[in-house]
């Protein structure tokens, strides 16, 4: 047991003194998680509007494509993204590998599905009687979209938070597409790997508070919001 | 007198899902500033028909004008003029105003008048902007849901306000506010009401029209007997058995089922001594339970309950005060075989 | 208009900004500047050396150096496919085939360390002393466990080629051959918790004793040998195979890492008061 709240109280003592190389993991977690995020809800909002508004002959197919993939396993992704930018892929030529950008390629694939499926259940989920209201209101084409998508806006930001949470939680794909390099691509999960591997479970145990913090503060911060929206 | 516009006209209109025809008729006008009621057993087809109105569904075929023009192509404009209040209703997950608000910030009108409009719309349906303009949707009763829907239609100044049972699945407080807000919206602003119920007692008294509808059909012009049950053949009668007395039919050509016949409320005479039997007459007995006014024709409907059935009859003013009619009074009915028509 | 009308109010316009905002964080997230990048082993980076050699190399070259810490195999993997620009192993017969297969030019030793067989205290297959290819051979006959990295790390092509010098050509299927797939540490304590034999590089073995407060599961049973020698060489990475390849710092930076001066910087690095690496580039 001392081995537990030791580690316990050496990890609030390292997260008090805030090394700078704790920070450096803190600071490229943030900006890796920013940019997928980014990219993922950029790309996954309309998508999953689109599949779950729309009738399309083969839906039921995409859905089911999507649905898959949410089961891919991060090493595959990385293992995946890696032969395409490897300097010997297809990418290789825009310096990806070993980059905060092609982390964030692989941490997006690995989260679109997610964005996509949970947007498209939460339009499809939508209440039938709401297009009807709203065409007799008066609403049309982009407006009835987007009344639509405002609607289903809590189901959206809980696949946000989903997203997020696949993301910033991922080891395998930060690991083998951003090599875990000291100052640029080490994140808070790669650097936890490695304070595990070299046994230091105190330096762990803090990345991991700092991360589960991380995580709250956003949540906080989104359901203050969420509450003066509503009010 | 002024001609009477129609500001709905349906000529062959029909509508269908799937291979069933849910919509079939072959004239009907909406005139304009009048509260026409829909009645008919669940199924008619009055949600169809007003959604038909309301432009939210495609006909199959016949002719939709509005204003003397087809709706072909216009239907956003007609959406803009003409709205419909669902049978559930439906809120956005917004606060009362925003959902009050949305119909009109899409038509461009300015924030301050959408205030008021909030709160007038508001408290034509008895709530107070104070208490209500900012609660969120899912802080309100069922009847405040339907009076909040009814008060964003209101807020549009439709032309048009179509009501799928307003009144269904509310409380009494709530369906005395809704049908005294959309007498208001007729009154002040000459809005054309069309209202599918099966109140039919306040139908009775505010509709300028009445239309029956049965199987997607409009049947007839004002309120109408259905008379259902299990009609039996017998010669070049059909017989239907009540508890202790039976109503007769014409057998209609060909095999037509025999499972609803259509009874005029006007061919039925009332009277408080039986007359005398005749063959190609029913003669009922009963007792009447209810007398209404139908402003539509200025006459009485009296409702008489014959073991079990009830059937309208209309009659006169006249008739009612010379006959001393009331409710409770033990009466007999008389109409001929020939007017049941089935359906 | 306080704050919280104005989210109310614009809550459209927040979200918008907030997406903007975003993608501009991200875009300034976007790296850039020309640096020397390495592919090397966990046992250079775990116990410290290439954080205490950074600096100094910038101060030296002013070259910036990142490195990727992986097994020998996947760091040569990465210099075939030209994904860094220089590689630092412990492998000599990889980085021989790297080197013939025209992967790796100049190949230039660096350093060594020496592998030291771990086991528990209470020696059950009693190998303590031993030379190492018969202690090898004892742990094989008595079927006590030896825990194997199995991840092509120069760790592991040593073991192998110790085991195979034992007489045990191919110890795949064998059931006291433990194999994880993880790194030197992991495998380390894995054979503790086991009380197993494991083949180990020294300076993680001192990482681990200090981790356990001198009084580790598992102790040195066997070292010096000649044969658990582990040499570390310098390889930049062919440019023309690779033509991205940044040749001119990664022979610079091998130039450096093979100059007296700095061989003398490594003979002083120091873990847990024990000196780990012995410089011998050929000068």
């Amino acid at each position: 047991m001392n081995y537990i709240s030791d580690g316990f109280v050496q990890a609030i003592g390292l997260i008090l003194s805030m090394d700078e190389e704790t920070w450096s993991a803190v600071v490229v977690t943030v900006k890796l998680t920013m940019l997928s995020m980014s990219v993922t809800l950029a790309l996954g909002l309309p998508l999953g509007f689109l599949l779950g508004y729309l009738d399309f002959p083969g839906k039921p197919v995409v859905r089911t494509v999507v649905d898959t993939l949410l089961a891919l396993p991060t090493v595959v992704v990385g293992l995946l993204v890696y032969a395409f930018i490897s300097n010997r892929g297809p990418l290789g030529g825009y310096g990806l590998l070993f980059s905060i950008r092609g982390m964030a390629i692989g941490q997006t694939i690995l989260a679109l599905p997610i964005v996509v499926a949970l947007t498209a259940s939460a339009i499809e989920g939508l209440d039938n009687r709401l297009k009807t209201t709203l065409a007799t209101l008066g609403a049309n084409g982009w407006r009835m979209a987007a009344s639509c998508l405002m609607e289903s806006r809590f189901a959206l930001l809980v696949a946000a938070m989903t997203a997020y949470g696949r993301i910033v939680a991922e080891v395998g794909v930060s690991m083998m597409l951003g090599g875990n390099i000291k100052w640029h691509t080490r994140t808070i999960t790669t650097a936890i790997t490695l304070e595990t591997g070299k046994g230091d479970f105190a330096l762990g145990m803090a990345l991991g508070i700092l991360l589960l913090a991380m995580s709250f503060a956003l949540n906080a911060a989104l359901s203050f919001i969420r509450r003066r929206a509503d009010a | 007198m002024t001609e009477v516009r129609n500001v709905f006209s349906l000529r062959n209109l029909t509508h269908s899902y799937g291979r069933h025809p849910t919509l079939d008729i072959a004239s009907l006008d909406i005139p304009e500033g009048g509260v026409v009621g829909l009645i008919g057993p669940n199924g008619s087809g009055k949600s169809t028909l007003l959604k038909v109105l309301g432009c939210l569904l495609a006909r199959r075929s016949g002719e939709l004008l509005y204003g003397g023009v087809s709706v072909d192509g216009r239907e956003r404009a007609v959406r803009r003029e003409v709205t419909l209040l669902l049978q559930e209703p439906y809120l956005m997950r917004r606060s009362v105003y925003a959902n009050i608000a949305y119909g009109l910030k899409l038509r461009g009108i300015a924030s301050s008048e959408i205030a008021s409009r909030v709160s007038d719309s508001l408290a034509r349906v008895g709530m107070a902007a104070d208490s209500f303009a900012r609660r969120p949707w899912f802080r309100l009763s069922g009847g405040e849901v339907q009076r909040v829907s009814l008060a964003v239609r209101l807020a549009l100044r439709p032309k048009v306000l179509l009501l799928d049972e307003p009144t269904a699945n509310v409380d009494e407080t709530s369906a005395a506010r809704i049908k005294e807000a959309a007498w208001h919206a007729w009154n002040d602003w000459g809005t054309t009401i069309v209202v599918a119920t099966h109140d039919l007692v306040w139908l009775y008294e505010v509709a300028t029209k009445i239309v029956s509808l049965y199987r997607g059909r409009a049947i007839s012009d004002g309120a109408e007997n259905l008379v259902q049950g299990d009609w039996v053949r017998a010669g070049d009668r059909a017989i239907l058995a009540l508890r202790g007395q039976t109503i007769e039919a014409t057998l209609p050509g060909g095999d037509q089922p025999l499972v609803c016949a259509a009874l005029n409320p006007s061919s039925i005479a009332v009277s408080r001594e039986r007359p005398a039997s005749r063959a190609d007459h029913n003669v009922l007995s009963g007792t009447l339970t209810q007398m209404s006014i139908e402003r539509a024709t200025g006459d009485i409907l009296g409702v008489v309950d014959c073991d079990g059935v009830f059937l309208r009859a209309r009659f006169p003013l006249s008739s009612a005060h010379d006959l001393n009619l009331y409710p409770g009074l033990a009466v007999h009915l008389s109409f001929p075989v020939s007017t049941l028509t089935f359906l | 208009m306080s704050f919280k009308r104005f989210i109310g109010k614009h809550r459209m316009a927040v979200v918008a900004f907030t997406l903007v905002a975003l993608f501009a964080g991200a875009a300034i997230a976007a790296d850039v500047a020309p640096v020397l990048r390495m592919a090397t082993t966990t046992s250079t980076d775990n116990t410290g050396l290439l954080d205490y050699l950074a600096p100094i190399l910038k101060a030296d070259t002013g070259i910036e150096i990142q490195w990727v810490s992986v097994g020998t195999g996947k760091a040569l993997e990465y210099g075939r496919n030209g994904d860094v620009d220089v590689v630092l192993t412990h492998d000599p017969q990889q980085e021989k085939a790297f080197v013939d297969g025209g992967f790796g030019i100049d190949p230039k030793q660096v350093m060594f360390n020496d592998f030291v067989l771990l086991g528990p205290a209470s020696d059950p297959a009693g190998v303590k002393g031993k030379p190492v290819v018969e202690a090898m051979k004892t742990i094989a006959e008595k079927k006590a466990p030896l825990v194997s990295r199995a991840d092509k790390s120069g760790t592991h092509m040593a073991e192998l080629r110790l085991l195979k010098a034992a007489g045990i050509a191919d110890p795949d299927k064998e059931n006291w051959y433990v194999q994880t797939g993880q790194g030197m540490l992991d495998t380390i304590n894995i054979a503790g918790e086991r009380k197993g034999y494991a083949l180990a590089d020294r300076g993680t073995f001192i990482k681990y004793e200090a981790n356990h407060k001198g009084n580790p599961p598992l102790v040195i049973v066997v070292e010096g040998d000649d044969s658990m020698k582990n040499q570390y060489s310098v390889i930049p990475v062919n440019p023309e195979k690779h033509p991205n390849v940044k040749i001119g710092l990664a022979k610079q930076y091998a130039e450096w890492l093979t100059h007296p001066k700095v061989q003398r910087d490594i003979e002083k690095f120091k873990l847990e008061g024990k000196q780990l690496f012995f410089p011998n580039a050929k000068q």
